[in-house]
């Protein structure tokens, strides 16, 4: 114990100065580190917005500090999974095959715990509000079933996928003691989810069935937030550092993919059972009060579509005084087209004349003009900071705080880890102080960072994803007063919009914090073999793709299965002659590839341009960004794979002769 | 209480294979007789020739296993032998094995070593005396200064140097709460030269990783005995009939000897002879290894007791018997092994500073080792 204080008493003392010197340059460098993520999406967008599209930036001042916020945000965010919560994984995941708790075996506490914390993991972070936002529009009487899901029944939605959640986990750690390889797993996860698929879009309840796909498939790709990934990978890695045998390849990955696929099958189920029972909108055992609400959400769904209608009407009423210059024998502006109804056709001369004819003169809307503010109005930082620690927690976090919702997504995560790992394996972790330190710089990076989105990620999404229509529709431009005609006509501008899409997917998947903590994490367990960036950009491609199909999707008003059960069935082979490890690491990126950047970035482009298009939902997109990234990280490893040595006999080797001493 | 034994003739061997061979190498190397196989995840340093895209999409770097093991130095001609046949390191197989003399090994009587017929009485064949035509040099750096560094023993003819990550302890540790702004991750590169070659890699990676820049790593070489190197350096495009390894070879052989491949070594020699580095002597390297759990408190006792610094490296012990054990469920040990560059008349010191706190928190598993270190290069003040 002497030595112990000795020890103490020789740690430097630092002056002001000093720490001051150490602080600067490490938080300078953190900063600059997010920046280097994140500059080339937001410089993009602003790039798209007032050059191709041609419009000012609306509330840039809002946006500006949003953004700053989102940089600083990750910083601390990022800080905080390297020291506290990839730490923590790692010793409890390290700790758990060692020790029993409550003299259970190790193997069946792990599985327990896995269970646990898959579970609690998806109400922490909860992806419903995403969902509901891709589901706002939703007419029940387009979508019963759908609509249902999303509305009366969302209670049972977030707790059947949180079952689904903590089965992944628990088969994921199984995997890691028993040395199963992931392909199994992912060759039948993905052969039932396409015959499920296929059953709900061919199957004889089709009609009711098939709009539930785009949420489920969704479903997947959402459930897995950045506080999860972390937490369930650095566990991954400490129990597989414990068991691997060396036999096998598995090094940790793997959960991220099961707890992709489990959720698609949890409400796929799901759906199955509420419709086998007619517990839905228009089904035969709804309930008489679930009915009221779905009644007065046709009407405000009826009423919404008819004020969209109103406002979207093509011209501008012209006025008394337009009509005096007219009289006074002005020529007409630009903007009014001629129009020529009625009349009777008939042959003079050999001319076509239209007798009796009417001519009409329409002034369509020219330009438009943004508001005056560079501050959105009504935007308090304080409110969207926190909303007095009430806690919207279980079924809408729309309504949270920022600061609200980043205690909730990381404090009950880390305080069961902490009290299994204390109370239950009686194991003091190490550093308890750096831990500490790494879970306030969470909480601190996750507050500002969801204040950042909401200040300035959302509005700039928002504008793009309205905006992004004008290049094929005519539209109100966000938040502006007026209106502008398509850019271009309906093919070229869908092309536009979908080549911005693919870029946009693109840099704001290398934003994406999760997706950075996976690649340093593969980093760091193959001990630098595989790099961050070659995982990254090979993701961030994966999803440019995806997103791009997805809005085509929308777009074009195609069918979701059509564009999701080709590549899985090219990825069952793809995934089978393909090693192990980019088998891990290619699976795992699809899960955590859309984040909280990704997401207000792309459905709000994805809900615009459905709106405009009829679609029934704006689902599906974030399944094709899911989707995506698989094949581009596949192929790149068949593309990078090392030859296979030739038969060994075939080369005798050079500069091998064993040098020995004389 | 753990008491220690003190043994010689025993060498330092470490065997790198590629990653699907580990596991019957390790199986061999335990049917030879060792107790102690120290398994750490090792990368291989290739650099790349191809396509466009091979820059965009940089092909993984082969992925090793490198072990250490500490071998009687009876029992090395043999056992380089066998490694060699079973990991087929001799035919198109990727690997290293090559074997460094230990000055002296201590270890505590719980730590397991070479197993019990120690064949003391054994004709000893093995050469006691070291040769002087090869030498290995080891570089411990910042994290991400080894691609760096391993681009310049290439580039200057050696073979694709192993790395292994580790972490630095020193300073740092003596930082309040603000050490958390310092990482301590560290990357350890290893390679084995020809002495022809030895000046000009030395040089060639000092400059390509600045070593010499401050707080930025420590290069040193020690002396080899044996070593059988299997290494490719470059990613070769596989269209290619021969490649560069196999020329080489074959140039060796047409002209009976090596002295071809040696090239004058400009960058030091010519220019600014005022900035010549300058060489640390007279050092050698303590190496400890120990439960990882319990390596902190003895990376402290060693610290207080005088050593500059030291890095830390972890990595997995799977003896003998844990192999035969029938439980499905088996856990790995893991190690950390304790590197300090140290004087020669401080070792004693600083060993006994580790022993005694091993004694105090009862640890019982405890190895020594030095090795002598020929030259050493770092930031000066």
């Amino acid at each position: 114990m002497s030595a112990e204080q000795n020890y103490d008493k020789n740690k430097l003392k630092l002056s002001f100065g000093e720490t001051l010197g150490i602080l600067w340059p490490y938080m300078r460098d953190k900063v600059v580190e997010q920046l280097q993520c994140v500059w080339f999406v937001i410089a993009y967008m602003i790039f798209f917005q007032v050059f191709i599209i041609g419009l000012p930036i609306v509330y840039s001042l809002t946006i500006a500090i949003g953004i700053f916020i989102v940089i600083l945000g990750l910083a601390f965010f990022m800080e905080g999974l390297r020291l506290g919560l990839m730490p923590l994984g790692d010793v409890l995941g390290s700790t758990l095959p060692r020790k029993k708790i409550l003299g259970l075996p190790c193997i069946v506490s792990s599985l327990i715990f896995a269970f646990v914390l898959g579970a609690f993991a998806t109400f922490a972070e909860p992806a419903i509000g995403v969902l509901k936002q891709a589901g706002a529009g939703v007419d029940p009487t387009r979508a019963p079933l759908l609509w249902t899901l999303l509305n009366t029944h969302s209670s049972t939605l977030v707790n059947s996928v949180g079952i689904g959640v903590g089965l992944a986990v628990l088969l994921g750690v199984l995997r890691f003691y028993k040395g199963w390889s992931l392909k199994p797993f992912i060759v039948v996860g993905v052969s039932l989810l396409t015959a499920l698929t296929l059953y709900f879009q061919l199957g004889p309840h089709a009609e009711v069935l098939k709009v539930v796909l785009g949420l489920a498939w969704d479903c997947g790709a959402v459930t897995t937030g950045p506080v999860t990934v972390p937490l369930v990978l650095s566990l991954g890695i400490g129990v597989c550092r414990s068991v691997s045998s060396g036999d096998s390849n598995n090094m940790g990955f793997g959960v991220v993919t099961l707890a992709s696929i489990f959720p698609i099958l949890a409400v796929l189920t799901l759906s199955l059972v509420l419709h086998s029972k007619g517990d839905y909108y228009t089904g035969n055992n709804f309930s008489a009060e679930n009915l009221e609400i779905a009644k007065i959400k046709v009407l405000e769904v009826k009423a919404a579509k008819e004020s969209a209608a109103a406002q979207s009407s093509d011209f501008i009423p012209v006025t008394q005084e337009d009509l005096a210059s007219y009289k006074n024998g002005e020529i007409l502006p630009d903007s009014f087209v001629t129009q020529i109804k009625g009349g009777s056709p008939e042959i003079i001369e050999g001319k076509l004349h239209l007798k009796d004819a009417e001519i009409v003169y329409l002034r369509q809307p020219e330009g438009a003009t943004a508001p005056d503010e560079i501050w959105k109005p009504g935007t308090d930082i304080g409110e969207l900071f926190t909303n007095g620690l009430k806690f919207e927690v279980f079924y809408d976090d729309v309504t949270n705080g920022a600061l609200e919702g980043a205690l909730w997504a990381i404090i009950p995560l880390c305080t069961i880890l902490l009290l299994v790992l204390i109370l239950g394996l009686r194991q003091k972790p190490k550093y308890l102080g750096d831990l500490f330190v790494g879970i306030a710089c969470a909480i601190a990076g996750m507050t500002l960072f969801n204040l950042g989105i909401g200040l300035g990620l959302t509005p700039l999404g928002d504008q793009l994803g309205a905006n992004i229509v004008g290049a094929f529709n005519a539209i109100i431009p966000w938040e502006m007063n007026g209106m502008v005609q398509p850019l271009f006509n309906e093919n070229t501008g869908k092309a536009v919009a979908i080549i911005f899409a693919f870029i946009l997917g693109y840099g704001a998947t290398l934003a994406e914090p999760a997706l950075n903590a996976l690649g340093s994490t593969v980093e760091q367990i193959t001990v630098g073999a595989f790099k961050k960036n070659l995982l990254m950009q090979s993701v961030a491609i994966g999803v440019a793709c995806g997103i791009a199909t997805g809005v085509a999707k929308i777009a074009y008003g195609l069918e979701l299965w059509y564009l999701l059960i080709p590549p899985y069935m090219l990825l069952i082979p793809i995934t089978l002659i393909s090693s192990e490890e980019f088998v891990n690491f290619g699976w795992d990126s699809a899960g955590v590839t859309t984040g909280p950047i990704t997401v207000p970035l792309v459905l709000a482009m994805g809900l615009g341009i459905g709106t405009k298009t009829n679609a029934i939902d704006g689902f599906g997109i974030l399944a094709m960004a899911s989707v995506g990234p698989i094949i581009t990280v596949l192929c790149v490893g068949l593309l990078v794979k090392k030859k296979p040595n030739v038969d060994a006999t075939d080369i005798v080797s050079s500069e091998t002769d064993v040098k020995e001493a004389a | 209480m753990s008491s220690f034994t003190q043994k010689n003739k025993i060498s330092l061997v470490f065997v790198i294979v590629p990653k699907h061979m580990r596991t019957s190498v390790v199986k061999l190397i335990n049917s030879l007789g060792a107790r102690n196989v120290v398994r750490i995840t090792a990368r291989g340093s290739q650099v790349q020739e191809g396509a466009w895209f091979t820059k965009i999409f940089p092909a993984p770097s082969p992925e090793l296993e490198s072990m250490q093991i500490l071998v009687p130095d009876c029992h090395i001609n043999h056992f380089f032998e066998k490694v060699i046949e079973v990991s087929k390191m001799n035919a198109a197989g990727q690997g290293l094995i090559y074997s460094i003399p230990c000055d002296e090994i201590d270890h505590s009587n719980n730590y397991p070593v070479w197993t019990a017929s120690e064949e003391e009485n054994s004709i000893n064949l093995s050469n006691s005396d070291h040769s002087n035509n090869l030498s290995s040099i080891m570089c411990i750096i910042e994290r991400g200064g080894a691609d760096l560094m391993a681009k310049g023993a290439i580039h200057s003819g050696a073979h694709g140097p192993v790395v292994t990550f580790a972490e630095g302890r020193g300073v740092r540790d003596k930082i309040p709460l603000l050490r958390l702004t310092k990482t301590a991750e560290k990357e350890f590169v290893q390679v084995v030269v020809d002495d022809t070659d030895l000046d000009l890699v030395f040089s060639q990676m000092a400059k390509a990783g600045r070593i010499t820049d401050p707080g930025r790593g420590f290069l040193y070489t020690t002396p080899v005995n044996k070593a059988y190197i299997n290494l490719p350096g470059v990613k070769e495009e596989t269209t290619h009939t021969a490649s560069m390894q196999q020329l080489i070879a074959a140039m060796d052989e047409l002209k009976g000897n090596r002295d071809w491949r040696k090239r004058e070594n400009e960058e030091f020699d010519s220019k600014d002879k005022k900035n010549e580095p300058v060489f640390l002597e007279n050092l050698v390297s303590l190496t400890c290894i120990t439960p990882r759990d319990q390596s902190d408190a003895l990376i402290e006792a060693a610290l207080e007791a005088g050593a500059p610094a030291a890095s830390v490296g972890f990595g997995s012990i799977k003896d003998a018997e844990s192999e035969k054990g029938a439980d499905r469920n088996q856990v790995n040990k893991e190690w950390g092994f304790i590197h300090l560059a140290i004087a020669p008349d401080k070792v004693d010191f600083i060993k006994d500073a580790i022993k005694k706190r091993a004694v105090d928190s009862n640890i019982s598993e405890v190895c020594f080792y030095v090795i002598p270190v020929s030259k050493a290069l770092t930031y000066l003040g």
